[in-house]
């Protein structure tokens, strides 16, 4: 089966095309993977399309605040105690959740990828110092780097997207590189230097490539992983602006009110896990399908 | 001949997969008799080791173990409990396996993996409880004064490894590849066993210690007089180790019989076509011969000779059931071969060909296929079951749709 | 570590923000500002700045915090001991709860076992920290008179006053990181149920109990101490938040309050502190992996 896509054929955008089908394959078998494709499609259609799906604008006091949920009325989900419609605001959450989660990870992604591409196919060195650097990060705890950029360039979208994903630079160099390292070894890198490929072209048309399964896998779990590190920091008072609806900051601001109004706090909470919980579903479906393995001895 | 020390009829081992029911061992039958070295060869993925694990019991779950009788010093071990089974496995029967590298555990050491099989299967007054055994482990670990330590630096010197009481305290990855294999083969010694099962016991090791390997366990099976199930791809080593052989195809024995009778007068086409691909110093031919084609699927396999795609001398019976026939006039031990060439009613051509079947032929064999039905279980011992005879074994004879050649089967 | 020293200096000079302002508040007089500057320190260059801060922390002097004039380690001492009972107890309960139903799940893989404790784990590593935190508070502590939701009670008022003041917070730190933990468990386990030695170990008529925990265990545990070293962070993370839920005072609320009043000294030292407790804590993890793992300790193997 497999066979057909060998080589060089079929591609879409870089991915072979016999990894979408293995994917597909296993969303069919597995309830599991049925009901992470789900949620996320859910989540992103949610995050993308806010600003229609929203009743209300997010910021604006229109209501008595702290109402409670009542499917009746015209806030379905009640109002914080602003009087702001908390459906409208945990919509916009959803976009923040998503923004800086695929944010973060793309950045940590981008540069630990890039990282380990390099050290990985040139060794020697190049590689002792760049791994060095990485394994200097890894000693760091990632809230405590979070917490410091955040510190250091003040709160916003962006560089809550910076310090989260500051802290996966480090993953991505070490799996990009180890897949590097075993790939190369295999003869048609040889065959490809052989027949007078340039580095940079034998690390984009031949290693990159290879390498995509394992960091497809990675970037989802990580993506979960960064949504619930933005909520943490938001949570904290250290996240995106204050009075920006996301996730952990309406949760934060819910717990001054938990015994009149559970609800603030506790519907962002549910959707941050039944959200992190329907891509981690996602991640292991992809795992499978790729057959990627979740322990690395070294 | 006295009773033989492991006698199995009729063993069929079977493993349910996506695609349908591999049969990995289908209806096998053979003896070992005491102080015997008797080889089983055959191509990887032809079922050997199968055949070792289904005796031993050490499939999983996955695995369906089925046999008329594996009866072992007069017990069938298919009727022992899961406990009276542990007191056989390297205690009455020990194993050998392929990888020294891989079937030595890496985080215990080599004197303590041969010592509790001693404590386990030996009479030295030690415990051997789980939490006895845990706290060895863990805690205390094993007294160097303790007798099974002991016995195991001298099973390590017995194999001949130096040094043994520093060796006994090394951990695997310390050792070359064939110390490691001498430790294995202490460990298979170190429970007094009458029979030892050795699976491809020197596959992954260098040709230059492989027969100091095959000769250390020739040696001290013929010391201890410990009866060896040898399996093997190899037909040299095959030649030069085993008293009887059987040769295994795509999870059926083939031929069987003395290791002399098979090698200087072989009657089944595989046999004669492996003894042909081995290379010979007073060779002169241009090219080695190869058997053309490839093994069947063993999924859903269909009745009949399983060999009769590849084979030059195919006609019209080769896709009825197999039945055993007995060579006449060998002059060591029972010479049997499942290939209806041996039909006494077929003419072979000086070409080894068949040009035309008489119908006596297609009766006789529907006769033996008859008299071999289950009502007639427990026949004489000569008597062999075949194919469809068995209770199970009304397969479906569609063929086989899927490209695999269910080669891996081993793995299992 | 002087890599990580200088990184912190560095890094929580260039928050943005003046001390001095905000001690004084905005319309301060510009020669006291001047006169507080100096007497901080903070008028001198950087460099100079940084081979001061680098010469006392050699003699073990942290500094003292702008805004209160404390040593920083007496504040940090002062607030230590409820960070480290709750990493400690959540720890322990991470473990408690992923080693056992890791290898449970494994040995009975595709049972009901395995789907309920993946499930669980599932759930784990889904959640952050302090929400479980909130959870916990609504569900439990509200119903349950003798368990407190809020503050801290040294060990020094008795054990059981102790154990119930962080028994909520540390399950919610272990949660997360003990989901993490028994997945892995799980996987390395059904890797290592796999291997030729433990089919060795049972064709020595060795009982299953015995194959799985004295052949299996170690090898098993092999990787998941390296990954458990890794995911320290994830504790400290959820000790952190989870101080603010639960409203104690230990070193996460310490850290947050300090950024938020740009106590630079405060700040330097408490990220120090936590690094440093994590690069011990990391090499207390290699000292485990060596010991379980034979194969390192003589450096040969594959």
């Amino acid at each position: 089966m497999s066979s057909r896509f060998d080589g060089d054929g079929g591609r879409v955008f870089g991915i072979r095309t016999d990894l979408i089908e293995q994917f597909i394959g296993t969303v069919n078998r597995d309830l599991k993977a049925k009901v992470g494709v789900v949620i996320v499609t859910l989540f992103v259609i949610a995050a993308v399309f806010a600003p229609e799906l929203a009743p209300y604008d997010p910021m604006a006091q229109d209501f008595a605040p702290l109402q409670a949920p009542a499917l009746s009325s015209e806030t379905p989900l009640g109002t914080d105690s602003f009087g702001r419609d908390l459906l409208s605001r945990l919509m916009y959450g959803a976009r923040i959740s998503l923004g800086v989660g695929l944010g973060a990870v793309l950045f940590g992604a981008i540069i630990g990828v890039l990282l380990g591409l390099v050290a990985g196919f040139y060794g020697g060195w190049i590689d002792d110092l760049l791994m060095r650097s990485v394994d200097v990060m890894w000693a760091f705890p990632w809230l405590l780097i979070a917490i410091m950029l955040v510190a250091i360039f003040g709160q916003g979208v962006w560089n809550v997207v910076i310090a989260v994903g500051f802290a996966y630079i480090d993953d991505f160099a070490r799996i990009t590189r180890g897949e590097v390292l075993s790939i190369r070894e295999e003869e048609y890198i040889l065959a490809a230097e052989s027949v007078g490929l340039g580095d940079l072209e034998v690390v984009f048309e031949e290693v990159f490539p290879n390498t995509v399964a394992p960091i497809i896998v990675q970037f989802t779990v990580l993506v979960a992983r960064a949504m619930l590190a933005e909520a943490t920091l938001s949570f904290l008072g250290l996240g995106v602006k204050p009075s920006t609806p996301t996730w952990g900051a309406l949760l934060g601001q819910g717990r001054d009110f938990i015994t009149q109004a559970w609800w603030i706090s506790i519907i962002p909470g549910v959707l941050i896990m039944i959200t992190v919980l329907g891509i981690n579903l996602f991640g292991d479906a992809l795992r499978d399908a790729f057959d990627v393995r979740e322990v690395d001895s070294e | 001949m006295s009773e033989p020390l492991l006698d199995v009829r009729g063993l069929t081992t079977s493993f349910e997969t996506g695609q349908g029911k591999l049969t990995a061992v289908d209806d096998i039958s053979f003896s070992i008799g005491e102080g015997e070295v008797f080889g089983v060869v055959g191509e990887s993925g032809s079922g050997k080791s199968v055949t070792a694990l289904s005796v031993m019991r050490l499939l999983d779950d996955a695995g369906t173990v089925e046999a008329d009788e594996i009866r072992f010093n007069g017990t069938d071990l298919l009727s022992l409990s899961e406990r009276e089974m542990r007191n056989v496995r390297g205690g009455e029967i020990s194993m050998i396996f392929q990888d020294p590298m891989t079937s030595l555990n890496p985080v215990m050491t080599i004197g303590e993996q041969i010592a509790e099989v001693v404590r386990h299967h030996g009479d030295v007054g030690e415990r051997t409880g789980f939490w006895s055994e845990m706290r060895r482990k863990y805690v205390t670990g094993t007294s160097k004064e303790s007798r099974s330590w002991q016995r195991a630096v001298e099973l390590l010197e017995t194999v001949g490894i130096p040094e043994p009481e520093k060796r006994a305290t090394e951990f695997p990855h310390q050792l070359s590849g064939g110390m490691r294999q001498r430790v294995v083969i202490a460990q298979a010694l170190a429970g007094d066993p009458s029979l030892i099962i050795a699976d491809e016991p020197t596959t992954a090791l260098d040709v230059s210690i492989e027969a100091q390997i095959l000769n250390e366990i020739l040696e001290l099976s013929d010391e201890f007089g410990i009866s060896v199930l040898l399996i093997t791809h190899d037909l040299g080593v095959v030649r030069e180790t085993c008293d009887r052989v059987a040769v295994m195809y795509a999870s059926e024995f083939m031929e069987t019989g003395h290791v002399d009778d098979i090698f200087e007068d072989p009657h089944h086409p595989y046999t004669e076509g492996l003894l042909a691909s081995i290379p010979r110093i007073d060779d002169d031919r241009e090219w080695l011969s190869v058997i053309e084609g490839t093994v069947p699927d063993l999924i859903d396999k269909p009745a009949g000779c399983p060999f009769r795609d590849r084979c030059d001398y195919a006609f019209e019976l080769c896709d009825r059931p197999l039945v055993e026939y007995e060579i006449e006039g060998s002059a060591l031990e029972t010479h049997t071969v499942r290939c209806h060439r041996e039909n006494e009613h077929v003419e072979v051509d000086d070409s080894g060909h068949i040009d035309a079947v008489p119908e006596e032929a297609v009766a006789a064999l529907e006769r033996r296929i008859e008299a071999e039905s289950p009502g007639d279980a427990g026949g004489s011992v000569t008597s062999t079951t075949d194919v469809n005879a068995r209770a199970d074994g009304g397969r479906p004879t569609s063929p086989a749709t899927g490209s695999e050649n269910g080669g891996d089967q081993d793995e299992y | 570590m002087l890599f990580v020293v200088t990184v912190v200096f560095f890094a929580v000079r260039a928050v943005p923000g003046d001390p001095a302002r905000l001690m004084l508040g905005g319309d301060a007089d510009p020669a006291a500002l001047t006169a507080l500057r100096q007497e901080l320190g903070l008028n001198q260059p950087l460099y100079v700045q940084y081979f001061q801060w680098l010469r006392r922390l050699l003699t073990g002097n942290f500094g003292e915090s702008i805004r209160t004039g404390e040593p920083v380690l007496g504040s940090l001492a002062q607030v230590a001991g409820p960070t480290i009972s709750i990493a400690a107890l959540g720890m322990v309960i991470a473990l408690m709860i992923a080693v056992p139903t890791g290898i449970l799940s494994s040995v009975k893989r595709y049972e009901i076992e395995d789907y309920v404790s993946t499930t669980i784990a599932f759930f784990g590593i889904s959640m952050p920290a302090f929400w479980i935190g909130i959870v916990l508070i609504l569900v439990i502590g509200v119903n349950v008179d003798s368990i407190p939701t809020f503050g801290y009670t040294p060990i020094d008022e008795g054990v059981s006053p102790w154990f119930r003041s962080i028994i909520l917070p540390a399950f919610a730190v272990g949660f997360p990181y003990g989901g993490i933990l028994m997945r892995m468990m799980r996987s390395s386990m059904l890797e290592v149920l796999n291997e030729d030695y433990m089919r060795t170990a049972r064709a020595k008529g060795l009982s299953s109990n015995l194959v799985l925990f004295k052949h299996g265990l170690q090898n098993a545990l092999i990787p998941v101490v390296t990954l458990a070293g890794i995911f320290l962070a994830v504790v400290l993370g959820g000790v952190v938040a989870v101080e603010i839920v639960f409203g104690i005072r230990g070193i996460g609320r310490l850290l947050i309050g300090s950024i938020n009043r740009r106590d630079f000294p405060l700040i330097q030292g408490t990220v120090l502190i936590i690094s440093f407790v994590f690069v011990l804590a990391n090499i207390v993890v290699d000292l485990l992996y060596t010991m379980i793992n034979p194969r390192i300790k003589y450096g040969g193997g594959e």
